[in-house]
């Protein structure tokens, strides 16, 4: 599951390597897309050349349709993600004097970068002038610093802000990228042509945008995530690794300490009553990275209950799909485990510890009933993965 | 010395930097950047020439402390890198290597190398204050639906918009 550098799966090393070649693949289509001319980049202002509008809008839109999908089939965890956050003031401040900058130069920080690669003496000249500005820039901050810190809301969702679904939105941006590249091409055909005969024509608006806008309202119609989980059924149950409520028992009794028991009921049923030294968990908790620390624990075998099996199940085959191989289910679940200590002589597995299994379950009856903190929660905070912390922004 | 090859097709363009911003989140859990790199490279002079300074100011100090080893060991600077070498290596691939100064049709090649550099000066001072430009705010925060990405790309292209009629001599 992504993002890799930050789960630790390419190391912060590798990453420097990992930035080269995502440059690379940057700077060859900003390039060949024809952004190292200053002169392509402004047409968009003065409507004789919209290949900034077009390639902008159209990367913009498959980037989050994609990070969206991504996210939907559970490869990309958006906690991961740098999200940029929203200091408004200085955000609509900075972007005037960078719209006043982008006309009155030509360039932006990435397009001069590629026009110099490309032998553009304006380029260079304008880099030159960004290392001014950000040195003035510098000189001057304190005097800036309050303003600069306003406004803050944080790392915010566009949706949000609207108040609107995430897919909702997603569907709507893709529409409104169709409608500006369908008003654009026609003010191509009508106005440019007048003024730039030779203009390459680009005939209809690419499929490309069609299949994403299909993409988009699949999104964007998906039910929600939590309902995934419904249809989760086990096929076998031969297959499925079960720790039975003796066993349980034997290992409470003697603090083995080789179970960890999670719960995935509600927080109520947890608080009440539950295994020893549980843990919750909400199904969803199952299949974040987050949590994976208990379920790559070689020592201790995660065992998932709930009242019955019926939810554990689920947990376990979300597990199991994650790719953790150490996990199993408590048998008869939470009231089997009840019903063991009111009525001990009931056994459950013939012959688990030989003859001894009646005395046992009695001596635990009764050891497990003089202790009411075993069967309450005691563990104070779930452990989390430690992940390497986003960095990002300009 | 060769006929340029043509442009690619916007759209198909669009659709790979989208892939390739898809790519960069995926891998590293950040998006694309430019602005950044060249602060990199302007903490990097500070620091050398003036190293008190640097060290003291509340602009540079922070960032220094951050980069320890050097204030160019930074991702940003890594993937300008890349796009140095992507863009000169596209611009062989299609022969539009070349040394040359654009600028519009009405203007001389002197008050073109005056409007690089004030341009330059602009978003330079502007992208530190928006803290992005169109590569790191905009499109990836668009990518990734933050507001501020909206935020920032609709103060980018809606002031140009607006300032684009006093500025045209230069360039049409």
């Amino acid at each position: 599951m992504g993002p890799l550098v930050p789960f630790g799966i390419i190391s912060p090393e590798f990453n420097y390597i990992v930035a080269l070649f995502i440059g690379f693949g940057f700077g060859w289509v900003l390039e060949q897309a024809g952004f190292s001319t200053s002169r392509k980049l402004v047409g968009v202002f003065y409507g004789y050349d919209y290949v900034v509008l077009r390639v902008f809008f159209t990367a913009a839109s498959t980037a989050a349709i994609g990070l969206v999908a991504l996210d939907y089939l559970g490869a990309i965890d958006f906690n991961y993600l740098y999200i940029n956050p929203t200091f408004l003031w200085p955000a609509i401040a900075g972007g005037a004097i960078m719209g006043v900058g982008f006309i009155i130069g030509g360039f932006c920080p990435g397009t001069s970068v590629v026009a110099a690669a490309v032998g553009k003496v304006d380029a260079w000249l304008f880099i030159i002038g960004s290392f001014l500005g950000i040195f003035i820039y510098g000189e001057l901050f304190p005097m800036f610093k309050d303003f600069y810190m306003s406004g803050n809301y944080g790392p915010i969702f566009v949706y949000d802000s609207l108040g609107i679904s995430r897919g909702l939105f997603v569907f709507l941006l893709t529409i409104v990228a169709i409608a500006a590249f369908v008003i654009t091409d026609f003010l191509e055909k009508r106005v440019t042509y007048g003024i730039v005969p030779n203009h390459p024509k680009y005939g209809k608006t690419v499929p490309a945008i069609a299949v994403s806008a299909i993409a988009a309202l699949i999104i964007m119609l998906l039910p929600a995530q939590e309902d995934q989980f419904a249809n989760i059924k086990i096929e076998d149950s031969n297959k499925v690794k079960y720790v039975t409520t003796e066993q349980a028992a034997f290992d409470i009794y003697n603090s083995i300490n080789s179970f960890q028991f999670i719960d995935l009921r509600s927080e109520e049923e947890y608080k009440e009553f539950c295994m020893t030294n549980a843990i919750r968990m909400t199904l969803k908790d199952v299949s974040m990275h987050k949590y994976s620390n208990y379920f790559t624990n070689k020592l201790k075998t995660p065992v998932l209950y709930s009242n019955e099996e019926e939810i554990a199940l689920k947990a376990y085959l979300i597990a199991k799909d994650e790719g953790y191989a150490n996990v199993a289910v408590l048998k008869g679940g939470i009231n089997e485990f009840k019903e063991m200590i009111e009525n001990p002589t009931k056994v459950q597995t013939a012959g688990f510890v030989g003859d001894y299994t009646q005395e046992f379950l009695t001596k635990f009856s009764i050891f497990i009933k003089s202790d009411t903190t075993l069967t309450k929660p005691r563990v104070k905070k779930i452990i989390e993965v430690k992940t390497v912390k986003v960095k990002g922004g300009c | 010395m060769k006929d340029p090859k043509k442009y690619m097709n916007p759209y198909y363009a669009g659709f790979l930097l989208g892939l390739v911003v898809i790519v960069s989140f995926y891998l590293t859990g950040r998006g694309l950047g430019a602005s950044g790199a060249v602060k990199s490279g302007v903490v990097a002079v500070v620091e050398v020439v003036a190293p008190e300074h640097a060290a003291e100011s509340e602009y540079y100090g922070p960032y220094l402390q951050e980069h320890k080893e050097s204030p160019l060991k930074a991702w940003l600077v890594f993937l300008l890198g890349g796009v140095f070498i992507g863009g000169t290596v596209s611009g062989a691939y299609s022969n539009r290597l070349g040394i040359k100064i654009d600028h519009g049709p009405k203007i001389g090649t002197l008050l073109r190398v005056f409007t690089a550099i004030i341009g330059g000066i602009l978003f330079g001072f502007g992208a530190q204050l928006g803290r992005g430009c169109t590569s790191g705010a905009a499109l990836s925060g668009m990518s990734v639906l933050s507001s501020a990405g909206f935020v920032t790309m609709i103060a980018i292209f809606g002031t140009g918009f607006v300032v684009a009629y006093f500025f045209r001599k230069l360039w049409i």
